[in-house]
């Protein structure tokens, strides 16, 4: 058994070893703020992340459109003023549907409930396959955005 | 081989599973398929890593570290099987790892939850987690285990 244990050690060295030196070689983030959000980014590196004073700076602009990557009841609840609604359950399903809304020039601003939520990135990975460029993802979201106290509605569902 | 009646008998199946050339293949299929396994991850990290955290097993910050690590001890495990050194280190290891995937695969289907593995491709499709691939880990890790033993066996 010790001989056993001796080479599990040996092994395990050299696994830890090679693993962080690709780490280090590859400079990939052990430890980022938000994984999901890390990972996304580094796949699709086109699609840029912004946060809630790079939004304000840009979303009053005509070409601008936001979309809201939540459920139709959330939306409902409260959104960002002048944001249309793409589920992005139903965006999964039915993309062409909701193509016509903008234009292949438009600047898409995606969010969702922030952080964690993953529903912008469905949309914006959805998009950007669809042939459009000029994606960005709100990452902070609504509730960022609302605590905030920036311009927002609401509509009865 | 056991005693009975003063003579010793043998048991074919038991016999079977220690052979050499038995546990010869079973290294070189083992190793092959973790290196195989591991280099597949370590290609598509990112992707991997994706897949991790649908598992939503892991702290949130450790899915990193864990993706990146975990195809390591693959490779260099299925290395060292398939180059005949440190078998026994290498066939616990592996065993362990299959038993952490079969784990978090009944975890996923605990919940009713089914997505592709994140594990290797057979005949280019990634298969889903289901109990199907639970039983193809527990068929992988009971083939591991009989290197280990038979080493095992073989050095006391």
């Amino acid at each position: 058994m010790k001989r056993t244990l001796l080479e599990i050690l040996i092994i395990s060295t050299i696994s830890i070893i090679t693993g962080f030196s690709y780490i280090f070689l590859k400079k990939i983030e052990i430890f980022p703020e938000s994984t999901e959000i890390y990972l996304f980014s580094k796949k699709y590196p086109e699609i840029k992340l912004l946060n809630t004073d790079e939004v304000l700076k840009i979303y009053k602009k005509q070409n601008v459109v936001i979309i809201d990557a939540r459920d139709r009841i959330s939306y409902s609840q409260g959104h960002i003023k002048d944001a249309i609604n793409i589920p992005y359950d139903e965006f999964e399903l039915y993309p062409e549907f909701f193509l016509n809304l903008f234009k292949k020039d438009n600047q898409l601003i995606i969010y969702c409930e922030g952080g964690y939520c993953e529903q912008s990135f469905i949309v914006a990975e959805g998009l950007l396959k669809k042939g459009f460029k000029n994606i960005y993802v709100y990452i902070d979201g609504y509730p960022e955005w609302e605590k905030k106290g920036l311009p927002h509605e609401k509509v009865p569902f | 081989m056991v005693i009975l009646n003063g003579k010793k008998k043998d048991y074919p199946m038991k016999k079977f599973l220690f052979n050499k050339i038995w546990i010869r293949v079973l290294q070189i299929f083992l190793g092959i398929l973790f290196i195989y396994s591991g280099i597949l991850k370590i290609l598509n990290l990112f992707e991997f890593s994706l897949t991790v955290a649908k598992y939503g097993i892991l702290p949130e910050k450790l899915i990193n570290l864990f993706s990146t690590m975990l195809p390591f001890f693959e490779v260099v495990s299925g290395f060292f099987l398939l180059s005949g050194f440190f078998i026994q280190g290498a066939s616990l290891i592996i065993s362990f790892l299959l038993f952490i995937f079969i784990a978090a695969v009944v975890y996923v289907v605990s919940k009713g939850l089914s997505f592709e593995c994140g594990c290797f491709e057979i005949l280019g499709k990634e298969p889903k987690t289901g109990v199907l691939l639970i039983l193809r880990n527990i068929i992988l890790m009971v083939l591991s285990l009989n290197v280990f033993v038979s080493k095992l066996k073989k050095q006391t």
